[in-house]
């Protein structure tokens, strides 16, 4: 097999699927955010799961803006850029949870404690710094890159509308699962997890489609008929 | 402006151009690793810096193999997926030293001082898990991706070769330079990678003219050929 550019999009359409799903499940199955949580193996599991969710959804948001670049126009590139950026400081936290707070949770637990306590709104009694405000502003980048996107996905009609529709409606609902109990809130991320699982399977399974797009314009010069005089 | 393929591509190789300068710009005022540099401002600045540089590096990348995806083949791609990855791990890296090594100064030194210890090789008092480890893969996917993503950008012709060359040999300059250098100079060892990665995305950004010619001459030719007189 070639690595040419429509199969490249294709495999980025796989990695989006698997990113999307991994995005979806991950917060269904995430232990309490308690100290006696850190060693645990599900603990480990769902993060190293959201930090591979990270790094697939980088390729997979990379080819889905890529194969409508032209048409997302500046909104797409926007939302393309946002959600790049919050894969990014994603793994940031999540590389920490995984590999780092679980060694605290017997070195400084209460350090261990107050981190914990930025996912459920309450102070601990060490500073933490700028992490809660960055952790915020990682939300609104979430909802601002989710809805952009998904907006400018659903309005150059290449890939599924409904699948976009799902994505932006998803990021621009999230913010009112938090009137929900907090066993509720992680259902928020059901919907984007899903919209971006199909924009990928869409990416996917488009292949015979596109082989039967028109000649692109440049072969069609080619091709007219020269009048006869 | 419109937003067409080809000009993604070039604000690619300004973001390569950027994080290319940050890599090497970087390296000579990192504090040293120490516990009284965890909490000065030139030590978080330098690690604040540090995340935007490997995320602007991750998109720069993301276009100088977009531009050569055919001729880059299979070492192309595993190159990308393996300096990208690199990258990724390394911005994780960053974001922990600029925002949770300061805290951990006062709350857990022995934690801060060990974990810092990772990179130069010094002993840590407490456990530091997989840290190591994933330090050592980081390591292995820089020099693996870097080489292969310079071979296969030298192999492809498209962007200019030395350029693509110099990175596969900055990469694996430092392999070098460990046994010759002692351990506060081996930072030095990133201003070629930089440099390469900065000069790849310049040769994308300044590309553009030629690209244009290159469409119009393709397109324009069979438009603009005379028709034969009947």
């Amino acid at each position: 097999m070639q690595t040419t550019t429509s199969n490249l999009l294709r495999w980025a359409g796989l990695s989006a699927l698997v990113a999307g799903l991994i995005f979806a499940v991950v917060g269904l199955i995430h232990p309490p955010q308690l100290l006696s949580s850190l060693n645990t193996g599900t603990w480990t599991i769902v993060h190293s799961l959201t930090i591979a969710m990270s790094f697939f959804g980088l390729l997979g948001i990379a080819g889905i803006y890529v194969r409508q670049a032209e048409k997302a126009g500046w909104l797409g590139l926007a939302g393309f850029v946002l959600l790049s950026l919050w894969f990014v400081l994603v793994t940031g936290f999540t590389f920490f949870e995984a590999l780092i707070l679980p060694l605290l949770a017997s070195d400084s637990p209460k350090f261990a404690e107050s981190f914990l306590g930025i996912f459920t709104g309450s102070a601990g009694e060490t500073n933490i710094g700028a992490l809660a405000t960055l952790w915020s502003l990682l939300g609104v980048v979430y909802i601002l890159g989710g809805v952009l996107f998904g907006i400018a996905t659903f309005r150059a009609g290449i890939l599924s509308r409904w699948a976009a529709g799902l994505l932006a409606l998803g990021a621009v609902s999230s913010p009112a699962f938090a009137l929900v109990p907090l066993a509720l809130a992680p259902l928020a991320a059901v919907p984007v997890g899903l919209g971006l699982a199909w924009l990928g399977y869409a990416l996917w399974s488009e292949r015979r489609g596109q082989a039967s797009q028109p000649v692109p314009a440049t072969k069609r010069a080619l091709l007219s008929p020269t009048p006869a005089k | 402006m419109k937003i067409t393929t080809s000009n993604l591509i070039r604000w690619a190789g300004l973001s390569a151009v950027v994080g290319g300068c940050l890599f090497v710009g970087i390296q000579p005022i990192h504090p040293p690793e120490i516990l009284s540099s965890f909490t000065t401002s030139t030590w978080a600045i330098v690690h604040y810096v540090g995340v935007i540089m490997c995320f602007l590096i991750l998109l720069g990348i993301t276009g100088i193999y977009a531009r050569q995806v055919k001729e880059a083949g299979w070492l192309g791609l595993a190159g990308f997926l393996l300096f990208g990855l690199m990258w990724a791990l390394t911005a994780a890296f960053q974001f922990a030293e600029g925002l949770i090594v300061p805290l951990l100064a006062t709350d857990a030194p022995t934690f801060a001082v060990g974990f810092e210890g990772i990179s130069s090789g010094s002993p840590s008092e407490v456990s530091l898990g997989i840290l190591p480890a994933v330090y050592s893969l980081t390591s292995v996917l820089y020099l693996v991706g870097g080489v292969l993503f310079g071979v296969a950008t030298f192999r492809a012709g498209i962007l200019p070769r030395w350029a693509g060359g110099g990175l596969a040999v900055g990469t694996v300059a430092p392999l070098v330079l460990s046994l010759l250098l002692p351990h506060e100079f081996i930072r030095l060892a990133a201003v070629p990678v930089g440099i390469a990665l900065a000069l790849l995305g310049y040769a994308l950004w300044s590309e553009r003219q030629e690209n244009v010619s290159e469409a119009l001459t393709a397109t324009g030719r069979p438009q603009l050929r005379p028709t034969p007189a009947a």
